[in-house]
């Protein structure tokens, strides 16, 4: 029998807004300013969330398996020159250079976190910038986002990439997705609170990579655990309340709880889950 | 929502529909093309070239079917090999067996298995082990080629259990004599060979003859028998072949006893009232495969004809 009569039909799209412009100042003033403390708490809570060993200083909502899974799929030789896309502390970027032997190079906005991911001095070369701004020495083998790619433009952030890539290079992404209809306060919430300027499907981020010369090789949905992590960070806040408390004020553990609840409580509802694209670049 | 997937059934005209809660995983690893996705009505499954190759809901009918006869015939196996099957649902068994004190393990793709930890949880073994276990990854062609010198008359036990020998697969190549030729030579005195040997579906039931009929040229007794898998829509066909021993026990009551000592997770759906259905293939199968067989097969007693 052929894999051609094995076959699914184009899925139905959930409806949303055309993507916002992407505004990096406002991006940078988000981590630098409004999460600049928010670290800590972050080293706090998220060993409980994910388990201490799958805990690795990562900022998405993916264990260190998941990321491990991830850069599998990527499917680059040990020793390759990858790119961290919004590494933030560099801290995936030191695991998975540990995991795969790649040389990884990390870049970040952020100069708060690059600070950090500094005085770690993990081994990896981080750099002050933006993706679409910075003159790279040389191509990468492969680029990984994780993440990340929520304060992009996807159509922009694949051509980007692409002209970042040697033929033949991977780009994963490695995000939250949308999995239905969201309402306009929701949508609000989860893009222009984030400084993010949509919220697309797996399906969109493949079709823009195809636009943008690229072949999709895997999309990985990682939406059942990214609830049980959703969940749990709640939980986990609820757990931690007096030490998070400590470590800030009252007033931050309420908003931080709200917002982990709230979040919970769109992917609960199908609204949001998470996946994985991992695409080729053409020649 | 996800649109439903069209399974093939038979070549020819005959697509089953199934519904799809989720899609889990897809892609194209440059070695498999692959699909995880959870069906409304048998769970989580992996799919190799479009084809199902065992749903949560009844892998451990499929497992057990391919496994457990084979070790409790042998009663002891304490090295075995198993080609293919990283996916899941071999050594989370295996494992189980006290007598076990090697496994050596090849297949295909890496990056497959390390889908299939993620997505399909329920197929895969627990560690430590309490055996030598050795897992490469490498065409079973190539692997067997290389191995033939060091485990030559290694195994208890070779497990053959490998996608569907569609033309696409890279399955095809170790059913073919060659392959089996330097399978049978790994095994030890009075070992086994077990493989599955495609679905039994009398409409088009070549593969499953054209197996059989190979067999029988390279081993001195072969048994064949059939279990219906629900997911998959058809019984399915597993042989044991053996290069030096009679397999009339496999046909007899002693047989209850060995099926009874297996460790719990090896016969959740094997038991001596199974094992006897097992024996007795449909008419119309058996039809099936004498008008199929295209090799002259040496006159070998079969469990048809066994008496007890
Ligand atoms: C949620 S954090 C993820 C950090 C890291 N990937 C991790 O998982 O721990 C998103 C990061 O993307 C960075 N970022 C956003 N836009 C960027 C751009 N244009 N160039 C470089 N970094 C950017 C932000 O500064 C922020 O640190």
């Amino acid at each position: 029998m052929t894999a051609e009569q094995s076959r699914t039909a184009a899925p139905t799209q959930a409806k949303a807004p055309a993507p916002a412009p992407e505004d990096f100042a406002a991006v940078q003033a988000l981590y630098d300013q409004t999460m600049a403390d928010n670290a800590q708490v972050h080293d706090l809570i998220y060993p409980k969330v994910f388990g201490a060993d799958q805990y690795i200083g990562q900022f998405s909502d993916n264990s260190a398996d998941e990321l491990r899974l991830m850069a599998a799929l990527m499917q680059v030789p040990a020793g390759a020159r990858v790119l961290d896309l919004g590494c933030g502390r560099g801290l995936v970027a030191a695991f998975l250079a540990r995991e795969m032997g790649w040389t990884v190079t990390g870049i970040d906005l952020s100069l708060a976190s690059l600070a950090a991911g500094r005085k770690a001095g993990h081994g990896v070369e981080l750099i002050a910038g933006n993706v679409y701004e910075h003159a790279f020495a040389e191509r990468f083998d492969g680029i990984y986002s994780t993440g990340a790619a929520c304060h992009f433009d996807a159509a922009r952030l694949f051509a980007r990439a692409r002209s970042l890539l040697v033929p033949g290079g991977r780009l994963a992404i490695f995000e939250r997705v949308r999995l239905g209809d969201i309402d306009a306060a929701d949508w609000r919430k989860l893009t222009t609170d984030w400084t993010c300027p949509h919220v697309y499907t797996a399906a969109e981020y493949g079709e823009l990579l195809t636009v943008a010369g690229f072949r999709v090789r895997h999309v990985l949905d990682t939406t059942e655990r990214f609830r049980t992590w959703q969940a749990r960070s709640v939980e986990v806040r609820r757990e931690l309340r007096r030490e998070i408390v400590a470590a800030t004020s009252q007033e931050y553990f309420e908003t931080s709880l709200a917002l982990a609840a709230y979040e919970a409580d769109v992917s609960r509802k199908g609204l949001l889950g998470y996946a994985a694209v991992i695409a080729e670049a053409l020649p | 929502m996800t649109p439903p997937l069209h399974h093939p059934l038979l070549e020819a005209g005959d697509t089953r529909l199934l519904t799809v809660d989720a899609v889990l995983a897809q892609g194209d690893t440059g070695l498999t093309r692959y699909r995880i996705v959870r069906f409304a009505a048998y769970g989580r499954a992996l799919l190799i070239d479009g084809l199902i190759q065992s749903c949560e809901f009844d892998e451990a009918l499929y497992h057990e079917m391919l496994m457990s006869p084979a070790v409790a015939l042998h009663g002891h196996p304490r090295r075995i090999v198993v080609i293919g099957g990283a996916n899941g649902g071999i050594v989370n068994r295996l494992q189980h067996l006290p007598s076990l004190r090697g496994l050596h393990h090849v297949d295909l793709d890496p990056t497959l298995a390390g889908l299939c930890r993620y997505h399909l949880p329920h197929l895969q073994p627990q560690e430590p082990f309490s055996f030598d276990y050795r897992l490469e990854f490498e065409d079973p062609r190539a692997w067997l080629a290389r191995k033939r010198g060091d485990l030559g008359g290694w195994a208890d036990l070779v497990l053959l259990d490998l996608p569907d020998a569609a033309d696409t697969s890279y399955a095809a190549g170790v059913f073919d004599m060659e392959a089996l030729a330097a399978a049978a030579d790994l095994l030890a005195p009075g070992g086994l060979l077990v493989t599955h040997v495609g679905h039994c579906h009398p409409a088009a039931i070549s593969f499953q003859a054209e197996t059989v009929a190979r067999l029988r040229r390279l081993f001195a007794d072969v048994v064949v028998y059939e279990h219906p898998i629900p997911s998959l829509a058809v019984a399915w066909g597993f042989a044991i072949a053996s290069r030096d021993r009679s397999l009339n026990r496999f046909a007899r009551a002693a047989m209850a006893r060995r099926i009874a000592a297996l460790p719990a997770a090896m016969r959740r759906h094997y038991d001596a009232e199974t094992h006897l259905a097992l024996l007795h293939r449909p008419a119309i199968v058996r039809a099936a495969l004498d008008a199929a067989t295209p090799i002259p097969v040496p006159t070998h007693p079969t469990f048809m004809e066994t008496t007890t």
